[in-house]
């Protein structure tokens, strides 16, 4: 049996060993609760997957899986080729160091400035030297619009600036994979244009694999590879960015995006 | 009421009796040090994987926050010895005693500011590969420090006014002062209202010191 499952996984076709994300039947439960009933999907290297669907259809939860922040009851999530679901408490957290993830609510550490928010990880993770992290936050600062906010605490900061750190944050890990969780549905509507224009500029410059859950359709439409729509913890339809957004097959989908058209 | 004040002797004893704060300051300070120190190791075990540390802090909050101050002191200074042959000065003694009490109360102080880190603060310090004893160093104690500062000062006020009661191990702090010199000159009121006033101010200066720590706090949570 053992060898039967090596044998498969060597002689597999060569898309599905490619694939950068590779989940697979992957259920999860909330006590008697269930979140995701059986997903599976891949996402190719350099990808830009966007996820949509109604509160509580386990996007977001699906996303924190891919991470590891949550565990799943069954099934297999695999970044890189290495396994999420299976993986030590160690080897989580060496699959994270190439893994940025973007919260809903930003989550920065109150108690350091923008620029500290920044170098923490990689001083203390990464074992980069003050100085250099300093160089890397300053620059990353610059890039997401913030170099003048270094030296300020998250709680002086807009919703949409501290989006941005966040981003940087993120950014600064040198990740080859970023989770966005709803990144701008916490932010009023001048802010959100901010922060989409930083994702974008981000996905310009490293052209990194990207999995965003967002209702954002001008941005998924835009940046987007490839649109999925969840609901019941299900794929309900999958489809090329443009397609999906332009010609949904499914009723169900029909109705979503009218929905957050209305919004 | 037919008592004639002569708060005269406290001219003659005062310095005496105040000497007696240097005993309670020396017997308290290290007391609030180990118990401090103490408090945040029982409290970050507390939230430990594993059941033995998580058991152990229980056990030990439970069995020192129970103890009477008088009946751990006693033990230690008198009971001890008869145990293990080695016998502690008084000072020793209040200070072990009054570190066990203060380390359960501390506990208790930083377990209640560590949980009420959210938990979100865990999750984006994990998404950025920090292993659970790093979110605790760099992320939530960090945090819960400034939280706990107020209830903290509390526990440490405890453990000042629980030096009052080395004097039942003849720790020459202020009570036992005001204890000598009452019997000597039956001026009980003149000499106990001089200690009253003696803690009363040791105490509110530390009170201030520990406000003036709390303004250093420069952040906001969010």
């Amino acid at each position: 049996m053992a060898t039967d499952l090596i044998a498969t996984a060597a002689t597999a076709p060569a898309a599905e060993r490619q694939a950068f994300i590779r989940i697979r039947d992957v259920r999860k439960s909330y006590g008697a609760v269930p979140v995701l009933n059986g997903i599976s999907l891949d996402v190719a290297e350099g990808e830009v997957l966007v996820l949509c669907g109604p509160s509580g259809c386990g996007k977001s939860t699906l996303l924190r899986c891919i991470n590891g922040l949550e565990t799943i009851n069954s099934g297999d999530i695999a970044v890189d080729g290495r396994s999420v679901s299976a993986a030590r408490t160690d080897e989580l957290q060496k699959i994270r160091l190439s893994t940025g993830f973007v919260f809903q609510n930003f989550n920065l550490f109150p108690h350091m400035t923008a620029l500290q928010n920044i170098t923490i990880a990689p001083v203390k993770i990464l074992g980069l030297s003050q100085r250099d992290a300093t160089d890397r936050g300053r620059q990353l600062l610059e890039r997401v619009g913030m170099a003048e906010k270094a030296d300020v605490f998250p709680f002086q900061l807009s919703g949409g600036q501290r989006q941005r750190v966040a981003i940087a944050r993120a950014l600064a890990m040198e990740p080859t994979l970023m989770l966005f969780d709803e990144p701008t549905s916490a932010l009023d509507p001048e802010m959100r244009e901010e922060v989409l224009q930083v994702i974008r500029q981000v996905h310009h410059d490293h052209g990194m694999t990207m999995v965003v859950v967002t209702h954002e359709i001008g941005f998924a439409r835009n940046v987007g590879s490839r649109a999925m729509l969840l609901d019941g913890g299900e794929i309900v339809e999958e489809a090329p960015a443009r397609t999906f957004f332009a010609s949904p097959t499914h009723e169900r989908t029909r109705r979503f995006l009218r929905a957050i058209v209305n919004e | 009421m037919n008592y004639t004040f002569q708060f005269g002797v406290l001219n003659d004893y005062g310095p005496y009796l105040a000497g007696g704060l240097w005993h309670a300051w020396w017997t308290s300070f290290p007391a609030i040090i180990f118990s401090t120190v103490l408090g945040v190791a029982l409290a970050a075990m507390s939230m430990s994987r594993l059941w033995i540390a998580r058991g152990a802090s229980v056990v030990f909050v439970d069995l020192f926050r129970t103890l009477p101050v008088v009946v751990l002191l006693i033990w230690i200074h008198y009971v001890m010895p008869i145990l293990t042959g080695v016998s502690l000065s008084p000072t020793m003694s209040s200070v072990i005693a009054l570190s066990l009490n203060g380390a359960a109360l501390a506990c208790e102080a930083f377990r209640g500011g560590l949980e009420a880190i959210p938990q979100t603060q865990v999750q984006a310090a994990q998404s950025l590969g920090f292993s659970r004893w790093k979110v605790m160093r760099y992320i939530t104690l960090p945090q819960a420090f400034f939280a706990t500062l107020p209830s903290l000062t509390n526990v440490h006020i405890t453990v000042i006014k629980n030096v009052t009661v080395t004097v039942l191990i003849a720790v020459p702090e202020v009570m036992f002062r005001a204890q000598e010199l009452t019997v000597q000159f039956f001026r009980p009121l003149e000499f106990y209202t001089g200690a009253a006033v003696l803690y009363v101010a040791l105490i509110w200066g530390y009170t201030i010191l520990m406000r003036m720590l709390e303004r250093l706090q420069k952040w906001q949570p969010i």
